[in-house]
């Protein structure tokens, strides 16, 4: 219960601030359609122009997770770990490595090529392009 | 053997040091499982389920390990006890898999991908309903074969378009068989399925997917001559195509499948639809399905056991209580449709003159009432 109220603040404080943004490697392409972001994020894709791309995810109940899949997948965090089990168990495509916050996604886009993640708008450095807005 | 195919496992995830087994890193372990109870208002055996309170039918762990070999080649191997089948455990899939550029091959042994759940039934966390139609799926006689596949992934504009094409050898295993009665020395016969083709298309655009299969093998000799007549080199073929719209709140699923076998055995069409909504962590749902068989000329003779035709209810909820778990009810109702239903076990019999025949159906329907806990770690 506390949970939920908690996770309740998060979203309401998070929507206050300047919002969440899809982030790459420099190296990688300028910018994501919406859609490509949501096929990724739900496993009905793995490649970015022929090349395989690494996902990240921030926990469950990060508020920035929570902002990002309302407005992309449409899941919640057991409908997502739902689907990626079916990924997974048939082979089909590996799930989104999991980091702690946008400092740690920020250094593993910046390390990953082809890799694809979310932050806040307001954590986004030099180290990683912004791809969408959302 | 299988003991021995687990310990080499074990060893090689724990000797990190060893030059040529793979590393702590290279290893993932994970694993599924459910724990199943259910019960029927009668002893047709729909579902598995009869009038005594049953946990083996729909229980089961499974773990699956993936090694990485290098950047591009991975191993995946899933042992799984099945309560089904008292539990011996099985390696129901063991395959290598090279990432190429624009395409993965995977060979060995792994799961078919017939119907849009059918490469993953024994892994209930990830599907809504507790278990999918049985109108379809039961008709899924072969659950894996061992060969070589393709996965090729195209992306249209703003849609993907995933092919898998796979060819090998399968068999109706000895566990699943349904050939004679109980202490025949053909009960359980496990009957090879060679010459297996197939594929499948699944195209993903926005929340919608349009999934086809075909797939068709040859059923071999049994070693048992009176019995290959009647099941030797045989043609067998699978259709199937399904539609499902899921955007998160609203679930949609049709699937409609068409199985064709040579010679005496039923062939059947069947058609299933499901409809949920996801309403926080509860998903609740209703399904209906429908079975008939389509060759009913060719058992002219067999006056009960000619045709058969099945439509089943179903109304259950999802709900996601616990971080990657899941408890799920269920409440199903079929109709026979006045035939035996294509169970055995409904036939009703009689001595006419000296003869024991087949003249009809015991029951005309039956409920099913099911929970299971799912999960995944």
């Amino acid at each position: 219960m506390k949970k939920i109220l908690l996770v309740g603040l998060a979203v309401i404080s998070f929507n206050s601030a300047a919002g969440v943004v899809v982030i790459g490697n420099t190296q990688g392409a300028d910018s994501i359609s919406l859609n490509a972001v949501k096929n990724l994020y739900l496993g009905k894709s793995t490649q970015i122009d022929g090349s395989k791309v690494s996902l990240f995810e921030l926990p469950e109940g990060a508020a920035e997770r929570i902002a990002f899949h309302s407005k992309t997948t449409g899941r919640n965090d057991a409908q997502l770990q739902s689907n990626w089990s079916r990924l997974v168990f048939t082979g089909k495509a590996v799930a989104p490595e999991i980091v702690v916050d946008s400092t740690a996604i920020i250094n593993s886009v910046k390390s990953t090529n082809n890799a694809i993640a979310y932050i806040d708008e307001a954590d986004v450095t030099t180290d990683v392009k912004v791809l969408l807005k959302l | 053997m299988k003991k021995s195919i687990t310990a080499i496992l074990i060893a090689a995830a724990m000797m990190p040091n060893c030059a040529s087994a793979a590393s702590m890193d290279d290893l993932r372990i994970s694993g599924f499982g459910s724990i199943g109870v259910g019960t029927a208002s009668n002893n047709v055996g729909y579902a598995g389920y009869d009038e005594e309170v049953d946990f083996k039918q729909d229980t089961l762990v499974g773990l699956q390990f993936d090694f990485n070999i290098n950047d591009k080649a991975k191993v995946t191997t899933q042992l799984v006890a099945n309560g089904r089948y008292d539990f011996e455990p099985a390696i129901e899939v063991a395959y290598l898999s090279y990432d190429f550029d624009r395409f993965t091959v995977r060979g060995g042994k792994m799961r078919t991908p017939f119907y849009m759940y059918s490469d993953y039934l024994d892994v209930g966390y990830a599907y809504p309903m507790l278990r999918p139609s049985q109108e379809i799926y039961e008709n899924l006689i072969i659950s894996n074969y061992t060969g070589v596949d393709l996965l090729i992934p195209i992306t249209i504009g703003d849609t993907t378009l995933q092919l898998q094409a796979f060819t090998g050898v399968s068999q109706v295993e000895e566990r699943d068989s349904t050939m004679g009665e109980k202490g025949d020395p053909t009960f359980g016969l496990q009957i090879d399925i060679n010459k297996v083709v197939g594929a499948t298309v699944h195209w993903y655009i926005d929340d919608w997917t349009l999934r086809y299969a075909y797939a068709q093998g040859e059923t071999g000799e049994t070693g048992v001559i009176e019995m290959d007549s009647m099941v030797a080199n045989k043609d067998a073929t699978f259709s199937s195509v399904g539609l499902q719209y899921n955007d998160g709140s609203l679930l949609v699923n049709l699937e409609a499948m068409s199985m064709k076998l040579d010679g005496v055995f039923h062939d059947n069409e069947g058609v299933s639809g499901l409809l949920g909504y996801q309403i926080g962590n509860f998903m609740p749902y209703i399904s209906a399905s429908w079975i008939n068989t389509t060759d009913d000329e060719e058992r002219e003779n067999t006056g009960a056991l000619q045709r058969y035709e099945r439509l089943s209810y179903s109304v259950g909820n999802r709900w996601d209580f616990a971080q990657n778990m899941a408890l799920k009810i269920d409440v199903t109702y079929v109709d026979y449709r006045d035939t035996y239903g294509g169970y055995g076990a409904n036939i009703e019999y009689q001595n006419i003159g000296g003869n024991i025949v087949p003249v009809g159906a015991r029951y005309d329907d039956t409920f099913v009432y099911s929970m299971s806990v799912d999960f995944v770690f």
